[in-house]
């Protein structure tokens, strides 16, 4: 793929949108092209693993025990929890069909979030989104 | 303007304070002395408990009130009701010969004491700011007392003249109209606040605690007992002193005579004790003193008396004396300390339920103690034997259980202290370091077992002078986690006992207390000991070995082969060894070698760039310049530059600034140091921001003709063209930010950061009328150029304009003339490979043209003319 396509995929992405292209064609520099087949499982919950991709071409499935929780489309990202707080993977994500991803490790992603601010903002858009779908074990306002 | 202002305010709010203590000492007297004479004091726990009720009735009145009406509205209109019927209270007394109204003077006093005092508190808090407020209220307090005391004397002879004291009422109510009129006068000279509706969440979530919920706090809870005992054990002494005034005096002349003078010297006490002694021994002794003074003095006093009435009997003319003393002892000493000490307990709690404890206790505390001192008088008169004698064994135990409560509301506080500096970081809590108790509890804290809490006071504590042997006494501690937390301090405090906790925390097997010996050491002005510290320098663990090569370093007894040893590190192709490179560096706060650092930055490995940064970070004035000179490379640059943020000292930004006309992004990151660092532009550089704002506004100017230039209605040329002219678009957005940032360092920064949040968010309204207001704030020279290019950088009709715009020129022609002129950009390798896209998408046949790539290294990349790495099938790293 391209860089100049690359850009263009990442400027697809939620995380990503309000980094300017011309830092966004840094980033493409950086990140690691991986495909999976259909089928294939991407990321496998309760794993260590320090990274986390951005789905580029296909659809994912993520399960948490076994449960279907929801679909992932081109643009979305997955595993940004490992790289803010290293544990064991929250869920299971699962090509539904030939997918193309972006890999970024935990270190190259913490200079992102230096470089860019907006990155850790589209960050914490994205975890207040999860805290208000999660079960209330905990009170959380709005 | 404000002074002129204030100036007549502060006049009128203490002639209110002057005339209210009059008015208030024209009341009581006859009040007390018609209705000790005709009724006795056995009767006064009937007052006592309609003063409760009605208390509690007016608070919940002028609450619900004051929502309603404004202020002034309120004080005057309450002023005048008191006034009248003080009024009627005299024609009751005086004509209709109607002795119970007497009663009803003394309720009109406990209660208009109240009112006067919120009104007047009110008024203080709306006309100044919390520093003139403390300034302003000791004078408003002196001039109530001035005026309780002058009321006194001439209530005295005023009812020896007339004959009775009834008379004094209609002074009274004179007076509370004349209160009226000065709040009326007062009403011109202060400011109506301007009423802000509350955000919708501030209502939800910060409701304040109810007095139920702020009692269950212990801090609260004991402070409420002890505000209910404080104001029992008043009111019993009054009234064991009223009762003794009315056996003493049976004719109200006398009693009169005797109640004006002795309101008069006790007042005239309280005065002195007040401005002589008050903030004297509040400051020396602090809130211990302050809490414990009145029960303490007031329960020797009573005992004495018990010992009297048991001895000689109530009616001893000792009894009396002692009483008379009590009384004044306990209205000095709560004005000169109790007070102040009970609202500076308050400060050791969070602010929102220290407002609503604040108000809570002081509303319900008055009639709960009101109430119970009349259930208490009543139950003990009921008793069999002599009445006054049990009613003083009762204040004595009282008293007793009020010194108690002294202890534990200094223990409640004490703990909140500790827990308030404890969690000073999470809610920005301040704490008064000034007052003794407080800092004696800090200091308490340094001598803990809990190196955690040692840590806290050190931090708070650190330019105490009492602090210096604490850090030796904790340095002497068994427990190696404390003097590990004073080991900082310990340096400069007693260096041969440094050496010695060195010494003792290298030795532990503690990797964690290993690297702080070291630390420590390398700190410590050179010793024999150089061989033991790089004895560590093949220790196991990272952190040591780091910290040993840093000790090395720092104190210059490494040897000669330590930078050899750093260098092969940095050298080496483990990443651990780099990482250990890097934190022997940030260790030091030195490189032996700047060529070390700058590899260190430019790694492969991002976990030794992170920790290459943090050496930057560490580095000195000097040796930071010295880098920053020296690197090229734009990301290592930039990268060196943002790990200066840190520790970016005023001699740092001062060399800074000398390189501010660099051309280069790394320019821009300087100024966004410099900004952060709250560097202000001085006359030196003041040119060369000029001209860096003429630069960046000729910038947006060239984006934004290009932006008119680029333009083609082919559907399958709109994603590449769309894309360069985001590029184009993001180029202007960014320099008009960056004009911000430099604005900033000439102007008010935090103005122009909101300028900037505005431009970046809003609407194209919005941003015109943001642009626009900074012609208040711009020199003329600023301004035109200002808000013309930060208009056109901010555009925000530019992705609507894309793609309808008709070109002047070919789309070849403009793509191949921009792409010759791509240097004016922040970002030319994007902006051009941006450009080659497009021209190789509309078929150009220039986009190929080695000369035209040649135009920029990192396009050809970019464009993937060389090939991008093919996908890894399944690879998950």
């Amino acid at each position: 793929m391209l860089i100049i396509e690359r850009v263009s995929a990442l400027n697809k992405a939620a995380l990503f949108a309000g980094v300017p292209d011309h830092a966004l064609a840094e980033i493409a520099q950086i990140v690691v092209e991986t495909s999976f087949e259909a089928g294939e499982t991407i990321i496998r919950e309760g794993d260590l693993e320090s990274w986390m991709f951005i789905l580029v071409e296909g659809t994912a499935r993520v399960d948490v025990g076994g449960v279907e929780v929801s679909r992932l489309e081109a643009g979305g990202s997955l595993g940004e929890l490992a790289l803010l707080d290293p544990a064991p993977r929250a869920a299971t994500v699962t090509a539904l069909s030939p997918s193309l991803l972006f890999r970024i490790d935990h270190a190259t992603f913490r200079e992102v979030m230096e470089e860019q601010p907006s990155v850790v903002s589209a960050l914490v858009v994205m975890l207040t989104r999860m805290l208000r779908a999660t079960p209330r074990k905990f009170p959380v306002a709005g | 303007v404000t002074r002129l202002r204030v100036q007549p305010a502060v006049a009128y709010i203490i002639s209110q304070a002057l005339t209210l203590g009059l008015e208030l000492a024209f009341l009581v007297i006859p009040g007390n002395a018609v209705f000790l004479t005709v009724y006795g004091a056995g009767n006064l726990p009937f007052v006592y408990l309609a003063v409760a009720g009605l208390g509690a009735v007016a608070s919940f009145g002028i609450t619900e009130l004051q929502s309603r009406l404004g202020l002034f509205q309120l004080a005057i209109g309450s002023t005048l009701i008191v006034a009248v019927l003080t009024a009627v209270t005299w024609v009751l007394l005086a004509i209709a010969g109607a002795q119970l109204a007497s009663a009803g003077a003394l309720i009109l006093f406990a209660l208009q004491i109240q009112l006067g005092f919120v009104f007047i508190g009110a008024q203080v808090g709306r006309a100044f700011d919390l520093q003139e407020l403390k300034r302003v209220f000791s004078w408003i307090v002196a001039a109530f007392v001035i005026g309780f005391m002058l009321g006194g004397y001439f209530g005295a002879r005023l009812s020896d003249a007339a004959g009775t004291a009834v008379h004094l009422l209609a002074l009274s109510a004179g007076l509370a109209l004349l209160i009226a009129l000065q709040m009326a006068g007062a009403s011109r000279h202060i400011p109506v606040p301007a009423q802000e509706p509350p955000h919708p969440r501030d209502t939800e979530t910060a409701k304040p605690p109810s007095l139920r919920q702020s009692l269950a706090v212990p801090l609260i809870g004991a402070v409420f007992v002890y505000q209910i005992l404080s104001a029992m054990v008043t009111q019993l002494v009054e009234y064991l002193l009223y009762d003794r005034a009315a056996a003493r005096y049976p004719v109200e002349e006398d009693l009169a005579r005797f109640l004006g003078q002795y309101t008069a010297v006790l007042n005239l006490v309280d005065l002195i004790v007040l401005v002589a002694f008050g903030g004297l021994l509040m400051s020396r002794y602090g809130l211990r003193y302050g809490l414990s003074v009145n029960p303490i003095l007031v329960t020797g006093l009573l005992l004495a008396a018990v010992v009297v009435a048991a001895v000689a009997g109530p009616a001893h003319v000792a009894f009396f004396v002692i009483m008379a003393v009590a009384r004044i002892t306990d209205i000095t000493t709560t004005d000169a300390a109790g007070r102040t000490s009970i609202n500076a307990t308050f400060k050791a709690l969070p602010t929102r339920q220290r407002l609503s404890a604040q108000v809570g206790v002081e509303a319900a505390g008055v009639p709960i103690a009101l109430g119970l001192t009349a259930v208490t008088i009543l139950a003990v008169n009921a008793l069999p034997g002599t009445g006054i004698t049990n009613v003083a064994v009762v204040t004595l135990v009282l008293c007793l259980v009020w010194c108690w409560m002294t202890w534990v509301v200094y223990r409640h506080y004490r703990s909140a202290v500790v827990t308030m500096a404890r969690r000073r970081l999470l809610d920005g809590a301040q704490i008064d370091l000034a007052e003794p108790t407080t800092r004696g509890t800090l200091l308490d804290l340094l001598r803990s077992d809990d190196p955690q809490d040692v840590k806290i006071s050190l931090s708070l504590l650190d330019a105490d002078p009492e602090v210096d042997a604490a850090v030796r006494a904790a340095a002497q501690s068994p427990s190696l986690d404390v003097q590990r937390a004073v080991a900082r301090r310990l340096r400069s405090v007693d260096p041969s006992l440094a050496f010695r906790v060195a010494g003792n925390l290298m030795r532990s097997d503690s990797s964690g207390h290993a690297a702080d010996g070291l630390r420590l050491l390398g700190s410590l002005p050179p010793q024999e000991n150089g061989g033991e510290i790089e004895a560590f320098l093949t220790h196991a663990d990272l952190a040591v070995r780091s910290a040993a090569a840093g000790a090395l370093l720092r104190s210059g007894r490494g040897s000669s082969g330590l930078a050899d040893l750093i260098d092969g590190a940095e050298r080496s192709a483990d990443p651990e060894e780099r990482v250990f490179a890097a934190r022997a560096i940030a260790e030091a706060g030195r490189t032996p070698s700047l060529d070390v650092l700058e590899a260190l930055l430019a790694d492969a490995d991002a976990r030794v760039r992170g920790e290459g940064d943090a050496a930057v970070a560490a580095l000195n004035d000097g040796q930071r310049i010295a880098l920053l000179d020296r690197l090229q490379g734009r990301r290592v640059a930039l990268r060196a530059l943002r790990a200066c943020r840190s520790n970016a000292s005023p001699e740092f930004c001062a060399k800074l600034a000398e390189r501010l006309s660099d051309p280069r992004e790394e320019g821009r990151e300087m100024v966004r140091l410099l900004g952060a660092a709250g560097w202000r532009a001085t006359e030196a550089t003041g040119a060369t921001l000029d001209r860096l704002i003429d630069s960046e506004a000729a910038r947006i100017a060239t984006a934004a003709k290009w932006l008119d230039a680029v333009a083609t209605g082919d559907p399958a040329l709109a994603p590449a063209t769309q894309r360069l002219r985001r590029a184009l678009g993001q180029e202007a957005a960014q320099a008009g930010r960056h004009m911000i940032d430099l604005l900033g360092l000439v102007y008010d920064r935090q103005l122009m950061a909101r300028v900037g949040r505005v431009l970046d968010g809003t609407t194209a309204g919005d941003a015109g009328i943001s642009i626009e207001s900074l012609d208040l704030v711009l020199a003329p020279h600023h301004r035109a150029t200002v808000r013309r290019a930060l208009t056109s950088a901010f555009r925000k009709d530019q992705a609507e304009r894309s793609g309808t715009a008709r070109a002047a020129r070919s789309l070849s022609a403009v793509l191949g003339a921009l792409a010759q002129d791509c240097r004016w950009a922040a970002h030319p390798d994007w902006l051009l490979a941006c450009v080659l896209d497009l021209m190789r998408v509309a078929g150009v046949k220039e986009a190929t043209d080695p000369r035209v790539v040649a135009l920029g290294p990192i396009s050809a990349e970019l464009l993937n003319l060389r090939q991008a790495p093919a996908p890894a099938s399944g690879d998950q790293g």
